[in-house]
């Protein structure tokens, strides 16, 4: 008995030493690409480096960020209501298109296909192109608008609409990915539980609510985590929107978070303070995930 | 016998292996690539141009000039230049290189070529050349900025065909220039201003109209510590005049095409800009009419120098052979001509450069070739925050210049000015560089 508990023990240890073999490789490339950056980026945040001399000032980074960066202040806002306002927005929309694509309708694929087009183009030329269509003299935007009698805005330059200009453009981008996700999800319910439900008479509006939603639970979330994640690291279109001499948002309309990462660490070479709000970035981020995976096991 | 022949091979073995080394060494010395990091892609013929000319005398030297978006390879000087793998060869402008230059990262510039730097060029730019009395850099090009003027709109509006000279002028000429639809709203501007954009660029151009009006950005004090010094008389001044003109007199707006684009599709009739407005419009608008000046003056005239220059790293491998092929680049005029000609890059080591070609391609130069005496020419501090400094301030600027209700408004606009000091100030005081006048 003794000995075959011994043979267990042993195949138990060599499949556990072919799984460590196996995952040995990802675990190196991660650890490079991942842990060492990330374990990099805390330390570095307590020091000042400006790639040429390092000191250490302890928490002195943080301390500034808290009290005194009004500019980081108004970059976590911006980034806040990015999520409030882009999140529910995303979700829905995307998921209203899934069920729209879910239906047995003509040219399916045509459709598919469309609204999956910007997530496959890159954000620069998306955003190149969006700040054509949102041109004050030559736009897309405010031509079809005076077709319909109302005065052209400056989208990008009026610190009012600049923000909410940007958010668009990332639920367009976004929401055509989210719905081939949710459309998958869709396709993985069964008939079977909407046929009992007919036969127990459930209209179309309580099949949705007491079916398709429950059982679309762990897609929604894996969804509602990715654009958290997605928007808490918006830079792209920022950057692009700010940049050049005409058409460019005021800065501080449209600050986020990445976006003033990126100037303090590459702009004023404050790396140690980009660090630090780095580090910040990912305990807000980390924090966030595992509230919202809270809630749906809790559920 | 066969021990002398023996000896014999042995000898020429050793020769054979010696020659064979020596040309090994020589070959090495000689057989190198130049790295050239430039900023102007049409820059990078030119070198190649060069280097034909160059193998000349240096055979088994090649060239490999690489080009990078300018914010693009500032990046790459604060990785490369630390680490020994930037170019051997860097054009740029001394405000991001000052940190090396402190660092030791750079080569100071061979006797010989100080010596030939001084014969040839305009002393007035050379001070973004040195660094306590050393030569860090050859000096390039210039990129001083001019007024560009439409002559069909001067003529179309009646006004004499010449640009304006004072700010008076600039004031009355935009409102003649400018245009407006059927609503009012503006279609063409009479001058056009940096407004926008995230970066350093709006105060750079506000900084020039700040010169005009007596002031500066920053102040450096005795004690050598630094303040801000545009929260004044002169900073009053100039936001003053950029905000008459948006919404007193309405001539430039935050909406309408801006900047050389602008000026190239006839979008505005003036604009403050360095010569590549010119290589523009012959390229895209060769047809229309305009003229180049130097910039209107209100209690000074001036203009404030960021001229580029060549570097060579201390690190790098090919140093000497850097060196000399910028002295090549310097001694022959021919290139400089072509830059000129290819880029509109004005070189500041003038000596021996043939203007009549310059001139046949560009006729509008010829009013600006004699530089004015009383030009006040002000640098960039060096010092590391500035860059900071200046892109928080123009981030204020940008702000401000969307604000109508500061029209008229002089305590409102200075409190803007006020508040953009205090920051610049929060700066210097956490690079411990601030200190009270």
């Amino acid at each position: 008995m003794f000995s075959s508990k011994k043979k267990l023990n042993s195949i138990k240890f060599q499949q556990y030493l072919f799984c460590f073999y196996v995952l040995f490789p990802t675990i190196v490339i991660f650890a490079i690409t991942r842990f060492i950056p990330i374990g990099g980026t805390f330390y570095l945040s307590f020091y000042k480096w400006d790639f040429l001399s390092k000191s250490f000032i302890g928490f002195s980074n943080f301390i500034t960020l808290f009290q005194q960066d009004t500019r980081f202040h108004q970059a976590l806002w911006h980034t806040v209501l990015f999520i409030i306002t882009s999140l529910p927005l995303i979700v829905l929309i995307s998921l209203m298109i899934a069920i729209l694509l879910n239906r047995k309708i003509r040219f399916y694929s045509f459709y598919e296909f469309v609204y999956f087009l910007p997530a496959v183009v890159s954000m620069v030329p998306i955003t190149f192109i969006w700040k054509w269509i949102y041109d004050p003299d030559y736009g897309l935007l405010n031509f079809f608008l005076s077709l319909l009698g109302i005065s052209p805005k400056a989208w990008l330059l009026d610190p009012k609409l600049a923000l909410g200009s940007i958010m668009v453009i990332v639920i367009w981008k976004n929401i055509g990915y989210y719905a081939v996700i949710f459309l998958v999800g869709l396709k993985g319910i069964s008939r079977q539980y909407y046929e009992a439900a007919e036969l127990d008479g459930a209209n179309k509006q309580q099949l949705f609510v007491y079916i398709t939603l429950p059982l679309l639970k762990p897609i929604t979330l894996f969804v509602i985590v990715m654009v958290t994640i997605t928007i808490f690291n918006i830079f792209t279109p920022v950057y692009v929107m700010t940049s050049g001499d005409y058409n460019a948002s005021p800065v501080d309309s449209v600050r986020v978070l990445v976006y003033d990462i990126y100037q303090n660490g590459f702009r004023y070479y404050r790396m140690g303070y980009a660090s630090a709000e780095s580090l910040l970035l990912f305990i807000i981020v980390f924090i966030i995930t595992l509230i919202q995976l809270k809630i749906a096991k809790s559920e | 016998m066969s021990k002398t022949f023996c000896a014999k091979k042995v000898n020429l073995l050793v020769v054979t292996l010696i020659a064979t080394l020596m040309c090994g060494v020589v070959s090495t010395s000689e057989a190198m690539t130049l790295k050239v990091w430039t900023g102007i892609p049409e820059m990078i013929p030119v070198y190649k141009e060069a280097m034909k000319d160059f193998q000349k005398t240096h055979p088994g030297v090649k060239i490999d000039p690489m080009y990078f978006e300018l914010r693009e390879m500032e990046r790459k000087c604060t990785v490369g230049l630390p680490s020994g793998t930037a170019g051997d060869i860097i054009e740029m402008w001394r405000m991001p290189m000052h940190r090396y230059i402190e660092k030791k990262l750079i080569s100071p510039v061979p006797s010989k070529l100080v010596t030939i730097i001084k014969e040839r060029g305009i002393s007035e730019y050379f001070p973004p050349s040195l660094w306590k009395g050393t030569f860090y850099s050859v000096p390039f090009y210039r990129a001083p900025r001019y007024m560009f003027w439409n002559k069909e709109m001067f003529r179309e509006a009646g006004l004499p065909l010449r640009a304006p000279k004072t700010w008076q002028e600039l004031i009355g000429f935009s409102c003649k220039l400018a245009k407006y639809d059927s609503e009012g709203r503006l279609i063409r501007s009479g001058i056009s201003l940096r407004l926008a954009g995230a970066g350093s660029g709006v105060t750079e151009k506000w900084w020039v109209f700040l010169v005009q009006a007596g002031g500066t950005i920053l102040k450096q004090l005795p004690n050598g510590k630094w303040c801000a010094a545009y929260a004044d008389e002169a900073g009053y001044e100039t936001l003053k005049l950029y905000i008459d003109l948006l919404y007193k007199y309405r001539v430039n707006s935050t909406t309408i095409r801006a900047d050389a684009d602008a000026f190239v599709v006839g979008k505005t009739a003036m604009l403050e800009r360095e010569l590549f407005v010119a290589k523009l419009m012959k390229q895209r608008a060769p047809n229309v009419e305009y003229g180049i000046a130097w910039l209107p003056r209100y209690k000074k005239a001036g203009d404030i120098m960021a001229p580029f220059q060549w570097y060579v790293p201390e690190t790098s491998k090919n140093k000497t052979v850097a060196w000399k092929f910028v002295e090549h680049l310097i001694t022959n005029p021919k290139y400089l001509e072509e830059a000129f000609l290819v880029s509109g890059l004005e070189p500041i080591l003038t000596k021996g450069l043939d203007y009549r070609k310059i001139l046949n391609k560009y006729p509008q130069y010829k009013d600006v070739l004699k530089f004015p005496k009383d030009y006040e020419l002000q640098r960039y501090p060096y010092i590391a925050p500035v860059d900071e400094i200046c892109t928080k301030l123009a981030a204020r600027l940008v702000r401000a210049f969307r604000d109508e209700s500061l029209l008229d408004n002089p305590k409102k606009m200075r409190k803007v000015l006020t508040e953009a000091a205090e920051e610049t100030n929060s700066i210097l005081k956490r690079e411990n560089l601030y200190g009270e006048e």
